[in-house]
């Protein structure tokens, strides 16, 4: 097992709810694992954990960068009370410790979100650089007094943003000027995950990325992100187009009420009895057994 | 238009007319229409002003009529106008005028002492220097660095002119205690607010919208009470006298034999002094905006103003938001404090009587009225509502229309609320409210005020 994300007893209570209850998962390097639910199953709630939004009730998030041989240091690092551990080979975060913009600037995690949360008095240009923020060097100084090291990395960070934006075909290149606002809602979804992807995550969490888009557009943004998992990127996904999980996951983890229910090929999950009732409701189950 | 809807258009505008000239009158009737007034009896009696009420009600009601039948048509065409110019990818006219207009501003600022001797004289210049010169640039700056925390970073400051203060009593104590001079002091001034900037963004930087505004609010009138109550060190309401003032390079503007005017050779005038300080105060204004301009076209300026319109997607981007908001804000007080400094050194008194919360609320109304984030907007901005304030003074032609004891300048705050409401109005976002995109590819084209108005959000 080549893990790149474990989840161990993930509960998150608000007062008296709890949205999620004893969750965990593995998410192995380089796949795409799917999580679906029914809505408010608690499947945002998990992703708001990993990414430092929420900090969890209880649970553990480690986080590997590196050789698998440092998930050896994961007891000894829970111990520590520590944030992370790095070693030559590799270096592992444990995520529920960590405030939010660091779990995207050191553990490398970079999320979408489900309603769009965009710069969107700003063009779609300036959204991707912004993106590459925390991976730029030029400090105050640097940038007062314009010097050489900072003209060329803003040279360099652009030229990046203009491939990134380029993995979309033509979708946003002619469109880099433009205020964000003013794009459709599908395209504001691709500037959004080329925003994310302008961080140069390790892990690429999606938040309903098709959520609006019509079945050509769905189609192709699929493709987009299974292009990406060729990049070596690992994803993460909530999705609620069957179609699309199938398509698209390794794995599909299915959450009901804050719970997991079962986990596995997105062709074993859809004919899990379980999932169906939860998604369908006891009739249809019944209905669907009766054809 | 066929005849019996714009009949119907008119009906509409009177009926709308007459309804407004009735919340006027509620409004003021007890306002205007009662006045108690004390009797021969020391009793109090009421007097009713029913012709003035009646004035108001009426100037209601004809504002209204005038907007109806001619302001808001215009808008509407201009609203179309706009929408197909902005289809067609035309810059509206602010974008294309704060383009040309801002190498024209600053070559006319940097010969205006010259053309105001020649105008004026050296004796009628003084006023056109100190008055208007000096004046006015001391808001642009204080704009500019204002500009930085409520345009970029987009957080409200309402206690600005604290940064001010300390930046003015920096100067005037050091000065005066260690004797060290002017440009020795500047930058320490500087500094020092930003570090009063970081103490108080600290905590506070948390909140944001309203609640930073009403904190700021409250750090502005603290460093005014402890001005007023720490006597010992700012001798409190009799405030710092004598502050030293700055020198060329060593030599004193005065008339003595070691001064400028005799070391040189020239007539001795104060003239001389008054341009030697104007164009310090024109160069930290360059330099505020020169660092401005620089900062939000590279990383740190972009982070400014993301974290403006989305704190959480910033957060989600790995940037530190804490640290970004401290950046603006000790860099916009740090510009505050030089603001300060400068002014310690032009008055040579000061007291807590210059900082009170009326000035914070006049440069953010600058920021507000030139168009947030817009450079040459403030600076008009600033000559509006500075200049407009010391030309109020000069009207002595408003003496002879309502009598010798009318005093212009008490009419200074309508006149502002007039211009404020009048520019919310017509154009919401500013004077100047294009944004320049910090990024330019192979192709210019300028993006219409009209995208970037609010309203989506």
């Amino acid at each position: 097992m080549n893990a790149l994300l474990r989840v161990e007893h993930l509960t998150m209570r608000f007062g008296g709810l709890t949205a999620v209850n004893d969750f965990g998962f593995t998410a192995n390097r380089g796949d795409i694992t799917a999580l679906i639910g029914p809505n408010g199953a608690g499947k945002t709630t998990v992703f708001n954990c990993i990414t430092g939004f929420y900090k969890p009730s209880e649970g553990r998030i480690a986080l590997l960068h590196g050789a698998p041989q440092a998930w050896d240091d994961l007891e000894a690092l829970t111990r520590r009370d520590a944030r992370s551990v790095r070693r030559p080979d590799g270096a592992l975060f444990l995520l529920e410790r960590m405030p939010d913009y660091l779990v995207a600037q050191r553990a490398r995690v970079a999320r979408t979100f489900q309603n769009i949360r965009l710069f969107s008095n700003l063009p779609v240009l300036d959204n991707i650089l912004i993106g590459e923020h925390s991976r730029l060097r030029t400090g105050l100084f640097g940038t007062i007094l314009r010097l050489p090291s900072a003209r060329i990395e803003e040279i360099e960070a652009r030229q990046r943003a203009i491939d990134i934006a380029a993995l979309f075909g033509n979708r946003l290149i002619p469109r880099l000027r433009q205020i964000v606002s003013g794009l459709s809602y599908a395209n504001r979804r691709r500037v959004e995950i080329a925003r994310a992807l302008a961080t140069r995550p390790k892990l690429l969490l999606l938040d309903e990325p098709t959520a609006g888009m019509n079945p050509a557009e769905t189609l192709e943004l699929a493709e987009q992100i299974k292009s990406l998992h060729g990049l070596g990127l690992t994803v993460l996904i909530i999705e609620h187009k069957l179609d699309v999980v199938t398509q698209l996951a390794d794995t599909v983890v299915v959450l009901d009420h804050g719970e997991k229910l079962t986990e596995g090929k997105p062709a074993e999950v859809r004919r899990n009895e379980d999932v169906l009732r939860a998604y369908l409701g006891r009739a249809a189950t019944e209905a669907a057994h009766a054809a | 238009m066929s005849n019996p809807s714009a009949e119907n258009h008119i009906a509409r505008a009177f009926k709308d007319a007459g309804f407004w000239a009735l919340v006027a009158f509620g409004l003021f009737l007890p306002l205007i229409g009662f006045r108690a007034v004390q009797d021969i009896h020391n009793e109090l009696a009421l007097e009713t002003r029913w012709p003035l009420l009646a004035g108001f009600v009426a100037i209601v009601a004809a504002g209204r009529l005038f907007h109806n039948l001619v302001i808001a048509p215009w808008q509407a065409r201009r609203a179309r106008r706009l929408a197909a110019r902005s289809a067609a990818g035309v810059a509206h006219w602010s974008a294309r005028l704060a383009g040309a207009l801002a190498p024209c501003a600053i070559g006319f600022v940097l010969v205006y002492p010259a053309i105001a001797v020649w105008l004026a004289g050296t004796g009628g210049a003084v006023k056109w220097l100190d008055n208007f010169g000096i004046q006015i640039l001391i808001y642009v700056m204080l704009g500019f660095g204002l500009n930085i925390v409520v345009g970029l970073a987009g957080l409200l400051d309402l206690g600005y002119v604290a940064f001010y203060a300390v930046g003015a009593y920096a100067y005037a104590l050091l000065a005066q205690n260690f004797g060290l001079s002017f440009f020795m002091l500047l930058p320490l001034a500087g500094i020092l607010a930003a570090f009063w900037g970081i103490m108080l963004g600290f905590p506070v930087l948390r909140l944001r919208g309203d609640y930073l505004a009403i904190v700021t609010l409250a750090f502005g009138e603290i460093i005014r009470l402890v001005l007023i109550n720490w006597v010992p060190v700012t001798n409190g309401y009799a405030g710092i006298p004598s502050i030293p003032r700055p020198t060329f390079f060593g030599i004193p503007f005065n008339a003595s034999d070691e001064g400028f005017a005799a070391v040189f050779d020239l007539p001795f005038s104060p003239i001389y002094r008054l341009i030697f300080l104007y164009y310090i105060i024109l160069g930290l204004a360059l330099l505020t905006s020169f660092v401005t301009v620089r900062l939000r076209r590279l990383p740190v300026g972009r982070a400014w103003e993301a974290l403006r319109e989305d704190e959480i997607a910033c957060r989600s981007l790995g940037i530190n938001t804490t640290n970004t908001k401290l950046t603006a804000f000790a860099i916009g007080a740090g510009f505050g404090g030089f603001g300060g400094a400068f002014f310690a050194a032009r008055q040579g008194f000061i007291s807590p009587e210059s900082f009170t919360f009326m000035e914070s609320a006049t440069i953010l109304s600058i920021v507000v009225l030139g168009g947030m984030g817009s450079q040459i907007g403030v600076a008009i901005a600033a000559v509006a509502m500075i200049g407009g304030t010391e030309a109020l003074r000069e009207l002595d032609v408003l003496k002879r229309v309502f009598g010798s004891d009318f005093d212009p300048t008490q009419y200074r705050m309508l006149l502002f609320g007039f211009a404020m409401v009048l520019i919310m109005v017509v154009r919401p976002r500013g004077l100047i409210s294009t944004r320049h995109a910090s990024v330019h590819l192979a192709e210019r084209k300028a993006i219409s005020g009209a995208l970037v108005r609010e309203g989506h959000g």
